[in-house]
C-alpha cells in the first residue's frame, strides 16, 4: 500500500500533505525516539504521540514514509515546515496509538 | 478478554501474576509515555508499553490496572518483576513490536 | 482600589509576607554629597526622571534627602550655586533592609512621600523604594502564582503555603529523595495505599494518587530529586502538598501546556517528559495552586473533593 492509501483508510486529518506515493510496508508504533531509530524499518508507518522536531529527524533518518500522530495531538508550526521540506506525510488522528495500530494491522499492514 | 487469551494471541510469557483465567480487560493502551498513560482514566485496561522501569508498575498501580503486556521481546528487570509480585500487577512479555501486539489484540476484539 | 483599599486587602491576606524592603528596592541609586550643588541635584534628577535624591555623607550614610519641590524652590530662589546641605531635608524617613512588605505599604499610606530610601543598620545607603517598586514586585511576586480555581479570592486567602499549620497537622508525610529514577514514585503509592485506609472512595483516591504522582514525578525529574509530599484527609477532602527546592517554573502557562515541556532526551527515553504532569494534575485535580518562579521553590496545592464521584 502507499501513503495515499493510508490516509484513505485512516480517515485522519492531513496535517502536511507530502510524498503520497510513498510505498508503505511496515508499521511502527513507539514514542522512544532512539528506539525508532535503531528499530524501525525504512518505510514503515509510525504512530506516535511525540510532536516535537526531533520526530522529523528520526523519520528523515530511518526512511519513514508516514507518521501518524495519535491521541488528537498536534505539531508545533516549525515541525509541520520540517515535515513539509521533507515531503514527509503527517496525519493527526484522534484515536489513540493501540486503535491507529489495530486499523492499519486489519488492513493486512504487517 | 481474559489474560489467557492474551497470552495466547501474542504469544506472551507470564513474567510475574498469577491465576491469569481469572484476570480481565476490557481495553488496551499503547505507550511509552508514561504520562501519557496516566491521562487515561480507564482502569480495566492492559497497558501496552516497551518501557521496562519501575515506573510502569507505579502507573499500572496508581490507575487499578490490572496487567502490563512489555512488548519487543524486552526483558523485564528482576526488581521490576518483583515489584509487579508486591504490588499485585501482572506483567507479561511478548517477542512481538508494539504495533504487531497492538493490531493483533485489536483484530481479535479487544478495544482501544 | 484606592492605595489604602489594596494595602489593606494585602495585609487581610497575609500574601507576601516573605516580601522585605531589600527584595522590593532598586538598588542603582544616585545619591549626592552634601556639599555638591542643588544645579547637579538638578540634572541628575531631569536626566534620570528620578522625584528625589539621596544626600550620603563620605561613608555613605544617609544624610537628607532632597526632591523636587525643593529644587523649584531653590530655583525660584535664585539658589542653584548653593550647596545642596543648604536646601536637604535632613529628617529623611527611610525604611531599613529587612522591613516587611507590610511596613512598607504603611509608610507609604503614612507619609504621602513618592520614594524612601533604604538603609542598614549602620544608616548606610543601600536602595531606594518608590510606589512603583513596590508594584513591580507585587506584579512580579503574582505572576508566580497561578490559582485554578473559580473562587480565586478565597483560595489565595486559605492557602498557607508560607505557615507551618500544614507541616504540623498533616495526616501523611513523606520525603522525597530521589537519585535518578529508581524509587521515584514511592511516595504516591504510600499516600494511595494510605487513602485506601481513610475510607475515600476508589474515584477520589485514584485522582489524588495520581496527581500526587505526577507531581512526585516533576520533583525526580525537573527538581533535583528532594522534596515533600504531604496530605491531609478529612472532612471528605484530601489536600496534597508537594514542594520541592527549585529550580522553579519560569513560566507556568507555557508549563501548564500540553505537550510543552523542559525534560531532556535523556528524560523522554525513559517514558517521561511528554509535557503532560501539570496538564494531568490540572484536569484530575478540583483545585489547584502553585507557587513558583524563575529560581524559585515550586510549591503545589492540590485539593480533591470526595463529593465529585
Amino acid at each position: 500500500m502507499t501513503v495515499h492509501d493510508v490516509i484513505d483508510s485512516l480517515g485522519a486529518d492531513v496535517a502536511v500533505d507530502g510524498d503520497t506515493t510513498r510505498l508503505v510496508t511496515s508499521g511502527y508504533t513507539c514514542d522512544l525516539l532512539s528506539e525508532v531509530i535503531a528499530k524501525a524499518a525504512p518505510g514503515s508507518a509510525w504512530a506516535t504521540i511525540q510532536t516535537h522536531v526531533n520526530v522529523i529527524a528520526v523519520a528523515a533518518m530511518v526512511g519513514i514514509s508516514i507518521v501518524i500522530v495519535c491521541e488528537g495531538r498536534t505539531c508545533e508550526s516549525d515541525v509541520v515546515e520540517r515535515a513539509a521540506k521533507e515531503h514527509l506525510t503527517i496525519l493527526y488522528s484522534k484515536d489513540s496509538a493501540y486503535i491507529v495500530s489495530g486499523k492499519l494491522y486489519v488492513l493486512g499492514l504487517r | 478478554m481474559k489474560l489467557t487469551e492474551v497470552l495466547e494471541i501474542t504469544g506472551a510469557t507470564c513474567v510475574a501474576g498469577e491465576h491469569l483465567d481469572t484476570v480481565e480487560v476490557n481495553h488496551a493502551f499503547a505507550s511509552d509515555l508514561m504520562s501519557d498513560v496516566l491521562a487515561m482514566s480507564r482502569s480495566d485496561t492492559l497497558l501496552i508499553t516497551g518501557l521496562t522501569t519501575p515506573q510502569i508498575i507505579r502507573t499500572a498501580q496508581m490507575l487499578d490496572l490490572p496487567a502490563i503486556l512489555v512488548v519487543r521481546g524486552k526483558e523485564v528487570p528482576q526488581d521490576v518483576a518483583d515489584l509487579a509480585r508486591t504490588t499485585g500487577v501482572v506483567v507479561l512479555a511478548t517477542r512481538d513490536i508494539m504495533y504487531v501486539a497492538s493490531g493483533k489484540l485489536y483484530a481479535r476484539g479487544l478495544s482501544g | 482600589m484606592s492605595l489604602e483599599q489594596s494595602v489593606e486587602a494585602l495585609r487581610y491576606l497575609g500574601l507576601f509576607s516573605n516580601l522585605d524592603a531589600s527584595s522590593v528596592m532598586s538598588t542603582a541609586v544616585y545619591a549626592l554629597h552634601p556639599e555638591d550643588r542643588v544645579a547637579a541635584a538638578r540634572i541628575l534628577m531631569r536626566e534620570n526622571s528620578i522625584s528625589g535624591v539621596p544626600i550620603v555623607d563620605a561613608d555613605f550614610r544617609l544624610v537628607g534627602i532632597i526632591s523636587v519641590s525643593k529644587i523649584i524652590e531653590a530655583l525660584a530662589d535664585g539658589r542653584l550655586a548653593d550647596s545642596v546641605d543648604s536646601v536637604m531635608t535632613r529628617d529623611v524617613v527611610a525604611l531599613r533592609a529587612h522591613d516587611s512588605l507590610e511596613t512598607i505599604l504603611s509608610c507609604f499610606q503614612r507619609f504621602k512621600f513618592g520614594r524612601f530610601p533604604v538603609v542598614e543598620e549602620d544608616g548606610k545607603l543601600v536602595g531606594m523604594i518608590t510606589d512603583t517598586d513596590v508594584l513591580s514586585a507585587i506584579v512580579r511576586s503574582f505572576y508566580s502564582v497561578y490559582v485554578h480555581d473559580q473562587r480565586r479570592m478565597m483560595t489565595l486567602g486559605s492557602f498557607s503555603a508560607l505557615s507551618e499549620e500544614f507541616e504540623k497537622s498533616a495526616d501523611f508525610v513523606y520525603d522525597i529523595s530521589c537519585i535518578g529514577l529508581e524509587n521515584a514514585g514511592e511516595g504516591s503509592a504510600r499516600l494511595k495505599a494510605f487513602l485506601q485506609t481513610k475510607g475515600f472512595g476508589e474515584s477520589v483516591v485514584r485522582r489524588a494518587s495520581v496527581c500526587a504522582y505526577e507531581a512526585e514525578m516533576n520533583v525526580c525529574i525537573h527538581a533535583g530529586g528532594q522534596g515533600s509530599l504531604r496530605a491531609i484527609a478529612r472532612n471528605g477532602e484530601i489536600i496534597v502538598r508537594v514542594e520541592d527546592e527549585g529550580p522553579g517554573i519560569e513560566n507556568i502557562d507555557l508549563a501548564m501546556k500540553e505537550g510543552w515541556s523542559t525534560a531532556t532526551d535523556a528524560i523522554r527515553e525513559m517514558g517521561f517528559g511528554a509535557g503532560m504532569g501539570l496538564a494531568n494534575i490540572r484536569r484530575f485535580s478540583d483545585h489547584l495552586v502553585i507557587i513558583s518562579g524563575k529560581d524559585k521553590p515550586t510549591k503545589l496545592e492540590m485539593i480533591f473533593l470526595a463529593g465529585k464521584e
